[in-house]
């Protein structure tokens, strides 16, 4: 049954946690358009997904994942953001050419090369930012974009941690002059580059 | 002048507006420290010169875009009314995000008049703004402000004045230098377009504004815009896709990066900044009250401390007059000989003083309450309560910020039901708003204490409310945990949460509160309670037979009887409970004037003599829990919109009242 390849489950789940970000939902024909294939074909890619328990899938619903899909969908797009900082900003490609080559590569990127690369590029997600760190966002995903623009968290606005809240979560962080608390499942959306020096 | 200018106070949360509104018109609105106090928007006058100004103040919004109740009623307002000039309060401390809004304002075509406030706050921190460049690069009048000691309000008077003499020239956004050539481009396109259909709306913003807001996918705009000129479309998603293929980043973000290139530009030529301390007392404070261990043990404190003040700090107070209103009655009761008109002899006595008095007896406490919770909100703790519990909220499906109505709810639910407006996400804030009342409100507090008093020794009186308290914070998690696994399903919304810095409260400001709140709670004595105590007197009065039995409030007491017998409630209370719908403090004049009636006793001799400490506690649970009054009523209604959650609300409540105190009850019976 397992006729998976593994940079297919990867894609699959990315577009489908992609959907869900930037239209609340995703849908069988919306995924199938996405990666560029028929909708029958998805429709087996999902039911094999779901016997992994990496995603929710019944007829005519719209498809969620799992947390153990979410997990990987994260991870995967980690990689992504990693690779395509990686290509923009050392090898300085066009950000469309780093887009589709990241898609390529991200499935190849095992754990330690994705640590020793966000280390060499110095990005990380705002959540794992440490105390007295200063860095720069890099990028954020649209819809919290659009909601954290008036508080002056937009790209390239510097960012610290201030504090921890008691149980790990919230945490609040400093942008210019105001104080905003933000919780982890948010910050991670966020990617930051750290700043020389401190 | 003949007309009255109107103005509009507008400006992003916490900056100052309703101070500012209160300095302008002396007005009383209720200020705090933490975004999202005001929710209504209300006006007030002031006149300059021979001018008579009407100002409107508005709640924050963080942008001319609907993302909360907030800023749909404030978006919303501008586009439909039209003022002369419109105010921008600015925190001076944070001039960069500020000016997101004010660049939207600008952009909308009518005349700005910048406050800069907290000005004295901006300076201590080394932030200095050349107020003349300022003008100068926006063209709009701006005068520098410290709203809380009402500093600038003249200069603000005068600016509005001069304003609208002169006609306003819009210098931003300045198409020659501000926005790169695609945006300049579809601004342009869409508003030549948008220019043949107008007006869209009834207040006429420029069509470059709209136009502004098509491209960055403002849905209240699009839709109104697209309901009228269907045709529009196309070249809306043309001109976004154009824009988007050019950029290499959502529309979203293009039209972000416009409003900061403006911005920065701005704050670069007009802030000075000495080099930005690190170290201030809000720093200093935090790193206590927020510690990641020790925050969640102060917080505790804190709230502990605020239940010892309420009631002990007011208890010499209460006594003082309790005892002034024992002797009015006796010199009433002297002065009025018995055989002289009776019935009204015993409506005046029983009636009125009793049922008043009793209700009256308990104002200290509720100034207390509302002291310290004008503290927790005036200092700017409120936020630091709702970022330190967040996480223990998310574990019953509530968010941080569902905590700061809870805590209001604790002095009353009606100002906690509409302060549910700062949570943005719909179900987050209807399943806040449905358990507000189980926190137990100010005006039960009478209640409690009666009832605390007559059947608990000393000793046990602070342990026995506590746990009345926490029955009622339990009861509304476990009701929230309940509504979002079954009602509300769904992930957690987004939570994003300010923290202002710590500021002190003026003595004013607290003091303007406390008057209003006493002013309040005697209006609701003299009114409400005044006319429920008299039909109350009535009901156990006539018809008379010599039995109380046959009167009024005795059928309706027979009839609940049989149901309310498992809570262990006879008619008496049966019948004083159908009262509390009205107001929850008239349950204790119905018992003061159920005493007075059965043969003029002391009313904690009364409970005593009839009643078991189990009953009482009984009681308290079922009055806490029990059918929220009517104003909450009217309020739930309002805010949601629905008859069917203001029903739904009370059904529930009332029903997991009795569920809870039959437990209680029968519990209580086998065990003692």
């Amino acid at each position: 049954m397992n006729s998976l390849t593994t940079s297919s489950t990867e894609d699959c789940l990315e577009i489908i946690a992609k959907l869900a970000e930037k239209e609340g939902h995703a849908h069988v024909s919306d995924i199938a358009r996405q990666l560029g294939v028929k909708k029958p074909s998805v429709t087996a890619t999902l039911k094999s997904l779901a016997e992994k328990g990496l995603v929710q899938y019944e007829s005519y619903h719209p498809v969620e994942l799992t947390r153990k899909g979410t997990q990987i969908a994260t991870k995967v797009m980690k990689k992504h953001e990693t690779l395509k900082c990686f290509l923009t900003q050392c090898l300085k490609l066009p950000a469309e050419h780093a887009d589709t080559l990241a898609c390529k590569l991200e499935h190849e990127l095992d754990d330690l090369a994705l640590e020793r690369l966000t280390a060499f590029v110095n990005i990380k997600s705002l959540d794992a930012l440490l105390p007295e760190e200063e860095a720069v966002v890099v990028s954020l995903t649209p819809a919290l974009g659009r909601r954290l623009a008036p508080y002056g968290l937009v790209k390239g606005a510097v960012v610290s941690l201030s504090k921890i809240a008691p149980m790990g979560d919230p945490r609040s962080f400093l942008v210019n002059d105001t104080e905003l608390s933000l919780r982890a499942s948010e910050a991670k959306q966020i990617q930051v580059e750290l700043q020389a020096g401190e | 002048m003949n007309r009255a200018l109107s103005i509009a106070l507008v400006g992003q949360p916490n900056c100052g507006k309703t101070t500012i509104f209160n300095a302008l018109t002396g007005g009383r609105q209720h200020v705090g420290n933490y975004s999202g106090v005001t929710v209504e928007r209300h006006t007030g006058t002031c006149s300059w010169k021979d001018a008579e100004i009407e100002i409107t103040d508005l709640p924050g919004a963080h942008s001319l875009t609907a993302s909360s109740v907030d800023e749909t009623i404030v978006q919303k307002t501008l586009l439909e009314e039209r003022f002369d000039v419109l105010v921008n309060v600015i925190d001076s401390t944070k001039l960069t995000r500020s000016l997101y809004l004010t660049v939207q304002l600008l952009n909308l075509g009518f005349p700005v008049i910048l406050a800069l406030n907290m000005s004295d706050e901006a300076e201590t921190k080394g932030i200095f703004v050349d107020v003349k460049q300022l003008e100068k690069l926006t063209g709009c009048a701006v005068v520098q402000t410290v709203g809380r000691l009402g500093k600038g309000m003249d200069e603000l008077r005068a600016a509005v004045l001069e304003t609208v003499q002169r006609p306003f020239v819009r210098k931003i956004p300045d198409w020659n230098y501000h926005g790169d050539e695609h945006m300049r481009r579809a601004v342009t396109k869409l508003s030549e377009e948008l220019s043949r259909e107008k007006p869209f709306f009834p207040s006429a913003p420029s069509s470059e504004w709209i136009a502004v807001k098509l491209l960055e996918r403002d849905t209240t705009v699009t839709e109104e815009v697209l309901k009228r000129f269907p045709a529009l479309q196309t070249t809306v998603q043309q001109q976004i896709g154009m824009l988007e293929a050019a950029q290499g980043e959502s529309s979203e973000e293009v039209v972000s990066d416009f409003r900061y290139g403006i911005i920065n530009a701005l704050v670069q030529a007009c802030q000075r900044q000495a080099a930005p301390s690190r170290e201030d007392i809000t720093r200093r404070v935090d790193r206590v009250i927020t510690h990641r261990i020790w925050g969640l043990p102060i917080f505790f404190l804190i709230m502990y401390a605020m239940f010892a003040l309420t009631f002990i700090a007011s208890e010499p107070l209460m006594h003082l007059l309790e005892s002034a209103f024992a002797s009015l009655g006796a010199l009433l009761g002297s002065w009025w000989p018995e055989a002289r008109f009776p019935e009204l002899r015993s409506l005046a006595l029983d009636g009125v003083l009793g049922g008043v008095c009793g209700v009256l007896v308990f104002l200290p406490n509720i100034l207390m309450l509302f002291l310290c919770l004008a503290l927790i909100e005036g200092t700017g703790y409120m936020a630091r309560a709702a970022f330190i519990m967040d996480r223990a909220m998310r574990a019953v499906g509530l968010q941080g910020k569902s905590f700061i109505p809870l805590v209001i709810g604790f002095g009353c639910s009606v100002p906690a039901i509409m302060a549910t407006r700062m949570i943005e996400s719909r179900r987050d804030r209807l399943a806040t708003l449905f358990i507000v009342p189980l926190m137990s409100c100010g005006a039960k507090l009478p209640i409690y204490s009666l009832i605390i008093a007559a059947f608990f020794t000393p000793v046990w009186r602070a342990p026995v409310l506590l746990s009345v308290y926490i029955i009622g914070v339990l009861a509304a998690f476990a009701v929230a945990a309940l509504m979002r696994k079954t009602v509300f399903k769904g992930e957690s919304s987004l939570f994003i949460l300010e923290l202002p810095p710590y500021r002190m409260p003026t003595l004013k400001s607290v003091g303007i509160h406390l008057w209003e709140r006493a002013q309040l709670y005697i209006y609701k004595a003299g009114t409400i309670i005044l006319v429920a105590s008299i039909i109350f007197w009535a009901a156990t009065t006539y018809p008379k037979t010599g039995h109380p039995e046959d009167t009024v409030s005795g059928r309706v007491g027979y009839v609940l009887e049989p149901v309310m017998r498992h809570i262990g409630f006879d008619w008496h209370i049966s019948s004083a409970l159908v009262g509390a719908f009205a107001a929850k403090e008239v349950f204790v004049s119905q018992l003061a004037i159920l005493a007075a009636v059965d043969g003029e006793k002391p009313l904690r001799q009364f409970l005593q003599e009839r009643y078991s400490p189990l009953q009482g506690y009984v009681l308290m649970i079922f009055c806490l829990m029990a059918t929220p009054c009517v104003a909450t009523f009217a309020t739930v209604r309002k805010e949601t919109q629905s008859w069917g959650w203001a029903f739904a609300q009370q059904g529930a409540m009332t029903l997991l009242a009795y569920c809870v105190c039959f437990v209680i009850y029968q519990l209580g019976c086998l065990l003692f």
